[in-house]
């Protein structure tokens, strides 16, 4: 698509970019509440960019037209139910904020809401989903620098892998916010780019009669699998969102006033972009492209259509929705180790130089571990990233439940993940992927509230408070020395 | 039954839209942060 020097030139030019401005950025996290939270005072643009930004991720503009590809209109239908994950946590976030003024993590909610055993049980699925999504990235890095640039696979992940690492490490998130809106806004302006040249090549007549004589089944509005795929793929954003610190560090981190607006509006923002990815793929048979392996069929058309400055577009788009993920998971999984193992588990006098410390080195780890996972190219993007939904979607009860609902207790949160989690992987292999997360959910929510029915708790909501709401106080203390 | 040409047709261009009014939206709420002071 383009020659390995240009790919070279582009890659070399975006990370100088990207380290760059996480250094600037990075200036102002002078302590760990700016390090970890960006100040607790982002406002409304950068709120909202970051999170429209981490929610594209490559699989978003990879599995997306996949989804199309083989389900048709209801798999880019089904595809964009993931923003009513963003769209149903806005709610969410305004009260996160309100109970819990000086916390930290999802886990610092689970514990302080349900005891340590389900938190101990939520972090292994919240850090095994969050290394999942992190290994599907690096590995999506490796395969997309290879397809559009001829970058070797090891290469081009190991590159993506090490520049997200490196301005995270310099900026926290700060640097991650902030190179979030610039990415945000060249993932945007490059899907309208190549979903308008697109349009320009071949008219939608075409690639409707296309399709309807050569793919009617992509057209048919009664396709089960699909159908289950809406239901499962809405499920699996909602219990991604839920639960993921990802999430709740943005909730945490945007002004109190603007999280709500923030995440709706970045919820309608994301929610065309996998019908314009989608669209993109169906346009392939029109084009007459031959389509050899389903998840490269977005650079594929975009390719085809603009020549090398559609390649060049689409290793920018790619490359920022990588990164804007990448570095999101860096920072929200090293957060959740560093503050829920670490600081609450071994070492709760360590001091804000010695967190930092320990939270930069948990970030490397994490880099290291996911490159040598990311070595083989393990399976298609799908399978690594719905292998983790039956565990994010029993997540989606315990955690609405228990922000809403004093009765909801430790027992149906625990039995419910655990449950859910199990039937879902049931689910996963007997059934097919598209139903994992569905069963997940369906049966956590089953247990979370047959517990809640008969042995109710009365939750003081003023226990989630852990630093009495003296988040001044704290924040002053938390300055590194 | 099969989805028609034209909720195809309209689904997409709608989804193109909204991209773009999306990227606007950004730059507008970013200048409005910053004469607020209320960037960070």
């Amino acid at each position: 698509m383009i020659s390995p020097e240009t790919g070279w030139i582009l890659l070399g030019a975006l990370s100088v970019l990207w380290i760059l401005l996480g250094i600037y950025w990075g200036r102002k996290a002078k302590s760990m509440d700016g390090f970890m939270l960006a100040g607790r005072n982002v406002g409304l643009a950068f709120g909202t960019a970051t999170v429209m930004a981490t929610w594209v991720t490559s699989n978003t503009t990879m599995l997306a037209p996949q989804f199309a590809l083989e389900l048709g209109v209801w798999g880019m239908l089904a595809y964009s139910t993931g923003a009513f994950g963003l769209l149903l946590f806005a709610p969410l976030a305004r009260r996160i904020r309100s109970l819990m003024p000086g916390g930290y993590t999802s886990g610092d909610f689970i514990r302080l809401r349900y005891g340590k055993a389900t938190w101990i049980l939520f972090l292994v699925i919240s850090i095994f989903y969050g290394f999942t999504w992190l290994i599907s990235m690096g590995m999506a890095g490796g395969i997309l620098m290879n397809a559009i640039a001829g970058i070797p696979y090891v290469t081009g992940m190991t590159i993506i892998l090490a520049v997200c690492t490196g301005y995270t490490l310099f900026g926290g998130l700060y640097a991650v916010i902030g190179t979030d809106y610039i990415q945000s806004l060249i993932i945007m302006a490059g899907i309208v780019i190549v979903g308008i040249a697109v349009m320009n090549q071949v008219d939608l007549d075409s690639v409707y009669n296309h399709l309807r004589t050569n793919k009617p089944m992509l057209l048919k509005t009664l396709q089960p699998a699909a159908m289950m795929a809406v239901f499962n793929n809405l499920l699996f954003g909602l219990g991604e969102v839920f639960h993921s610190n990802v999430w709740w560090s943005r909730a945490f981190a945007i002004r109190s006033e603007v999280g709500k607006k923030a995440y709706i509006l970045a919820g309608f923002t994301w929610l065309p972009i996998p019908v314009a990815a989608g669209f993109i793929a169906l346009t392939s048979g029109a084009l007459g492209i031959n389509v050899t392996s389903p998840d490269m069929v977005g650079p594929l058309v975009a390719a085809n259509v603009l020549g090398k400055a559609g390649a060049v577009v689409v290793f920018a788009v790619f490359f920022c929705s990588l990164a804007s993920s990448v570095d999101s998971l860096l920072a929200a999984t090293a957060d959740l180790i560093t503050e829920d193992i670490y600081r609450k588990m071994i070492n709760p006098s360590a001091n804000q130089r010695k967190l930092r410390k320990i939270s930069s080195f948990i970030v490397l780890g994490l880099a290291l571990l996911a490159w040598l996972v990311c070595l083989p190219r393990i399976g298609t993007l799908a399978t690594v990233l719905f292998f983790a939904g039956p565990a994010v979607g029993s997540t989606i009860w315990p955690v609405a439940a228990g922000l809403y609902w004093r009765k909801a207790n430790a027992k149906g949160a625990i039995w419910g993940m655990l449950a859910g989690s199990l039937a879902g992987l049931a689910a996963y292999f007997t059934l097919g992927w598209y139903t994992a997360s569905l069963t997940g959910a369906a049966v956590s929510m089953i247990v979370v509230i047959v517990c809640s029915y008969f042995f109710p708790d009365n939750f003081d909501w003023r226990r989630l408070n852990e630093y009495h709401g003296d988040t001044a106080q704290k924040a002053s203390s938390h300055v590194f020395h | 039954m099969y989805f028609t040409e034209s909720f195809v047709s309209v689904m997409i261009i709608f989804a193109l839209i909204v991209i773009s009014v999306a990227v606007i939206v950004l730059l507008a709420l970013l200048i409005t942060d910053i004469k607020n002071k209320k960037l960070w």
